[in-house]
């Protein structure tokens, strides 16, 4: 808050569209109308006006509030009665990637929406394209509504891009009756998770006590993350990055050793397998964050009630500190005409007491403080209706020092090449050290040909 | 070939050849078994999907069914007839176009019409992917883009169904009847409606079948088109059902029974239009 | 005079005639075909960098020479990719080639009982979509759901890998097979019907069997259909998509960037650089027309040559 007049005074140039590339539009736009004249219809949507106090209209593409399900229907009308001359549209445009890049292509036709839903990760590479806009001032009001470490996901340069929605503090869930079964302990640091695996292999050689899926990179950033390490970061002129700092290359090792003792199953999250195995009780944990009993138990609704969460295993004993894992935020669109108000909703379904309260119909875990004060008074997730203390063990990570994991303007190129080239570490038993060292060089390289300056 | 698939040595003999009916069906066995999964998938709960032998029919066709309809307020069937509002009308139009155009490359003599020939056939050298966001970007400078025409009008144009049509307008139309049809004075235009296209009929429903069946599984035009869900094509909504977030579990179960339901209305077709394959239909080709 | 101008107006009649039946298709060739492949070759020279400066110094799009070309073409992903497209149109292109011709002379087998069922057996995974087919093999491929690891298991051999080396390409052929046989059949079927039926009864009569029908009248007859049905099924390979992107998520042995054109779609629309993406499909279209070409020189000579 202290820093708010700094942060408008920063706010960046703005970069005027490119001359060429509106000639040529508008050389094909020529070539089309011609034809197209008669075709066109009153089929078009109207642009509509951006007048203060109008009725306004905002389009908003998003997968947490789904077009036609109750609770977001509820949602959205709820907030048109607060504000009748708002109306939300939603759709349903893809997830992180998909929203990506329909966004940059609809902010070069000129047709971007007024609100999309992106996951942090997501978030820089659309910063630097100059597709979101910066809305510091209008969040001004809310920002109480969110502890700082979360604002920090969606903060660049002292300057806020979207409002975040839900958050995902890392979790340990696990199979409690398997554990218990083949007298397991639940690890409290990365070692004991090592052990338990090793225990749980003995016990049934065709049991694992999770996947390794190589795909994961956000996974392996929050390893990193955890370890002390920053794949990104800024001092606001130059990036630095951090995929083969000491501390990363640490959580390679461990991960290989894991993998060449086969004490986790080299294999993709999510697929028809993996699900064939959950439900078999052949893969007994999954250490991801507070949105994994959904995902569970929409794979095996039988397995309810024979899970628990636990704090996530540490490096360090004794040391609370974890990192994020998915979650996501609302951003506004550097060529949405009704900025101001799109601002306004994404404040108040992310940041406002009554917004992140609602976002509990949704079934997701809220970024916001209501909504977290929220859920412990709230029932257990559907996967685990005996552990009565969830949401408590979820919101005591949260008050021990999370860790944002920070991302930069290439995501994309470190994940193409970490995923491809562990995968195929992974499949010849080779080292892992490699792949880290050879990502940090891709996206270095490929910073360095965008034309950033990147610090060692 | 193995030389015993066709073994026919009396062309008179009323023998039915049964290897190759053998042959057939092992290759309709080979088609169906798959098709037949999707139908036994759509039967299974998410649980029974991954827990249950492959083929072992499933307890919640009706439910997936029931949750396939009530998904986002019944939005799946206003996608379907959105689906069927673009591949209906777009293949027909696209068959139309073909049709002209691959009568007038085989039929007339004119300088340009290798040329012409040449590099129509020549689009089909560059991959969709790279031509969506081109043709995105042209639609929104017309203000057209997330309408329906921004998804009807660039699957009008098919090079390989210009390619097709040129192929059996060359083999089914005689010269001589277009001949006999211009000595006694009728139009150009007439002589296309009324000699040439029935004619052409059966390449025509080959033609306007694998355009549907190719409207009604493109994914990647309308995704980069369309931005309102009111608008989506089955396919796009379908994918809608796969994971977004991190958080978001796939719809394993919702997407095979939608495919199921998706696939009713291509079969359906293919199963009505084939008749039109019947070659008794081709003048002088009456044979089989 | 009136009888010059008449003729005149007659050839202009006839010159024009043409031109206006394709002028539909040529309006709508130029607006959504040219323009937007003009569109793309002019990306290719263009790329983003940074303006500005600072961490996040905005992204603007420039010309950028030959750089997206240079890229493509040493990136030795991009040059791997077209190398495993390669080896699989291998074995794809023959099998669904040789198997729709070999089904569309047995339907045009005189008396052959249940015709239009296996034609329409046949014929129906084409209108089961790409992404819907690679979806239920890789079911059928996946050793917990699979029926066939299902019933090695009974049988007491080791689970079946169908994603590791080499059988991966066989996987995805088989894909290919399944849902591409029935639509070059039916292609051939068509071309089979047009020939009239007089040009084989010289020879039944002479008592020809119906392999030698099929394989001295028949095959040549098609021939030139074949060759374009090769010609649209090389191309069709050479963009292979979605059956590996498809199954991608399920294995660890398929890299994102498998085969160009998915090394292209994560340019295009997961790096939004549709300027490289644009260079890389300018490199597989130019190879795409060059094996086009030597091919129908090949064939032309070979089956018209025959012929003549």
């Amino acid at each position: 808050m202290q820093h708010l007049s700094e942060e408008i005074v920063m706010t960046p140039p703005t970069v005027p569209p490119l001359r060429r590339r509106s000639m040529v539009s508008a050389a094909l736009a020529l070539a089309l109308t011609a034809s197209l004249a008669a075709c066109s219809s009153g089929d078009t949507s109207s642009p509509g006006t951006a007048s203060a106090g109008g009725p306004v209209t905002l389009q908003v593409w998003t997968w947490n509030l789904k077009s036609g399900d109750p609770e977001a229907e509820a949602i959205i009308k709820k907030y048109h009665q607060e504000n009748p001359n708002v109306t939300i549209k939603l759709s349903e445009v893809g997830g992180t990637a998909d929203t990506a890049s329909k966004l940059l292509a609809a902010d070069q036709a000129g047709d971007a929406p007024d609100v999309v839903q992106l996951e942090y990760r997501g978030v820089p590479a659309v910063v630097v394209a100059g597709a979101v806009k910066d809305i510091t001032a209008d969040v001004a009001g809310v920002k109480s509504g969110i502890e700082s470490n979360i604002w920090a996901l969606t903060t660049f340069n002292n300057q806020v891009y979207g409002v975040p929605q839900d958050i995902g503090p890392m979790t340990f869930t696990y199979r409690k009756d398997l554990f218990d079964k083949y007298g397991v302990k639940v690890p409290t640091t990365w070692a004991e998770y090592a052990k338990a695996a090793e225990q749980i292999h003995k016990k049934d050689p065709d049991a694992y006590i999770a996947s390794f899926s190589a795909s994961q990179l956000e996974f392996f950033a929050a390893q990193a993350a955890q370890a002390g390490a920053q794949w990104w970061s800024n001092d606001g002129k130059a990036w630095k990055v951090g995929i083969d700092s000491e501390a990363s290359l640490k959580t390679a090792d461990f991960w290989e050793d894991l993998v060449k003792r086969d004490l986790v199953k080299v294999e993709p999250l999510l697929t028809p397998e993996w699900n064939a195995q959950v439900n078999d009780g052949k893969i007994l944990s999954w250490a991801a964050a507070a949105w994994a009993p959904s995902v569970l138990y929409s794979v095996a609704p039988d397995t309810a009630g024979k899970w628990e969460s636990a704090p996530l295993p540490q490096w360090t004993p004794g040391d609370p500190a974890v990192p994020f894992l998915g979650g996501s935020a609302y951003l506004v669109p550097a060529k949405s005409k009704h900025a101001k108000e799109a601002a306004a909703f994404a404040a108040w379904l992310g940041a406002s007491d009554e917004g992140s309260k609602l976002q509990l119909t949704l079934d997701i875990y809220p970024g916001g403080n209501a909504g977290r004060q929220a859920t412990l008074t709230a029932a257990p997730p559907k996967l685990m209706p005996q552990q009565k203390d969830f949401y408590q063990v979820t919101d005591q990570v949260i008050k021990n020092t999370t860790i944002p994991v920070t991302w930069g303007p290439n995501v994309n190129v470190a994940q193409t090449a970490f995923g491809d080239a562990l995968n195929k570490a992974a499949l010849d038993k080779a080292s892992f050290r490699a792949v880290y060292q050879a990502t940090q060089q891709a996206v270095v390289a490929d910073l360095q040909k965008s034309g950033y300056t990147v610090t060692k | 070939m193995s030389a015993t698939l066709l073994h026919h040595r009396r062309p008179g003999a009323r023998r039915r050849p049964r290897l190759a009916l053998i042959v057939l069906l092992l290759g309709g066995l080979y088609c169906l078994t798959p098709v037949a999964w999707v139908v036994v998938a759509a039967s299974k709960t998410s649980r029974e999907l991954f827990t249950t032998f492959s083929f072992a029919p499933g307890s919640g066709l009706f439910d997936n069914i029931a949750t396939l309809s009530t998904y986002g307020g019944g939005q799946f069937w206003k996608w379907g007839l959105n689906s069927l509002l673009y591949a209906g009308l777009g293949a027909v139009l696209s068959t139309l176009v073909s049709a002209m155009a691959g009568y007038a490359l085989a039929k007339f003599r004119f300088r340009g019409r290798q040329v012409l020939f040449s590099v129509i056939l020549a689009g089909v050298l560059v991959p969709g992917i790279v031509l969506a966001v081109p043709q995105y970007l042209l639609m929104a400078a017309v203000g057209l883009a997330g309408t329906h025409w921004s998804v009807l009008l660039p699957v009008i144009i098919n090079p390989f169904g210009i390619f097709l049509c040129r192929v059996f307008a060359a083999a089914s139309v005689p010269e001589s009847t277009l001949e006999a049809a211009r000595l006694d004075g009728a139009g150009e235009l007439r002589i296309f409606g009324t000699i040439v296209l029935p004619m052409m009929v059966q390449g025509l429903v080959t033609v306007f079948l694998l355009q549907f069946v190719g409207i009604w599984n493109n994914f990647l035009l309308p995704f980069i088109m369309l931005s309102d869900q009111d608008k989506y094509p089955i396919t796009l909504g379908l994918y809608t059902f796969l994971g977004k977030g991190a958080g978001d579990g796939d719809l394993y179960s919702l997407v095979i029974t939608g495919s199921a339901v998706a696939v009713i209305p291509l079969i359906v077709l293919v199963l009505v239009l084939q008749r039109f394959w019947r070659a008794d239909l081709l003048a002088g080709g009456l044979k089989g | 005079m009136p009888a010059t101008s008449a003729g005149r107006r007659t050839r202009l009649r006839a010159t024009a005639t043409p031109w206006l039946f394709a002028t539909p298709a040529i309006v709508l060739f130029t607006l959504f075909l040219i323009i937007p492949i003009g569109y793309a070759i002019y990306l290719s020279f263009r790329g983003f960098r940074i303006e500005g400066g600072g961490a996040f110094g905005r992204r603007v799009q420039t010309f950028i020479g030959f750089d997206n070309y240079t890229a493509a073409l040493t990136d030795p992903e991009y040059v791997a990719g077209l190398g495993r497209v390669l080896l699989y149109g291998v074995i794809a292109i023959p099998s669904v080639l040789g198997l729709a011709l070999l089904f569309a002379l047995l339907l045009d087998t005189p008396r052959v009982r249940a015709r239009g069922f296996t034609r329409t057996a046949i014929f129906l995974p084409y209108a089961v979509p790409g992404v819907i087919a690679s979806l239920l093999w890789g079911f059928l491929y996946l050793p917990s759901t699979s029926p066939l690891t299902y019933i090695a298991r009974q049988l007491h051999t080791g689970p079946l890998d169908f994603f590791s080396f080499p059988a991966l390409y066989f996987s995805l052929a088989n894909i290919a097979l399944w849902s591409g046989v029935g639509f070059n059949m039916i292609i051939i079927f068509t071309s089979l019907r047009s020939i009239p039926t007089s040009v084989y009864e010289a020879a039944r009569i002479d008592g020809a069997s119906e392999l030698q029908i099929a394989w001295r009248i028949k095959i040549p007859l098609v021939a030139p259909a074949l060759v374009l049905t090769g010609l649209f099924s090389v191309i069709g390979t050479l963009q292979l998509y979605s059956e590996p992107a498809t199954l991608r998520p399920m294995t660890t042995t398929i890299s994102s960037t498998w085969v160009p054109l998915m090394k292209i779609y994560q340019e295009a629309f997961m790096n939004d650089n549709l300027g490289g993406a644009a260079a890389a499909s300018v490199v597989l279209a130019v190879g795409i027309l060059v094996i086009s070409l030597l091919l129908l020189r090949f064939f032309q000579r070979r089956t018209f040559g025959e012929n003549a």
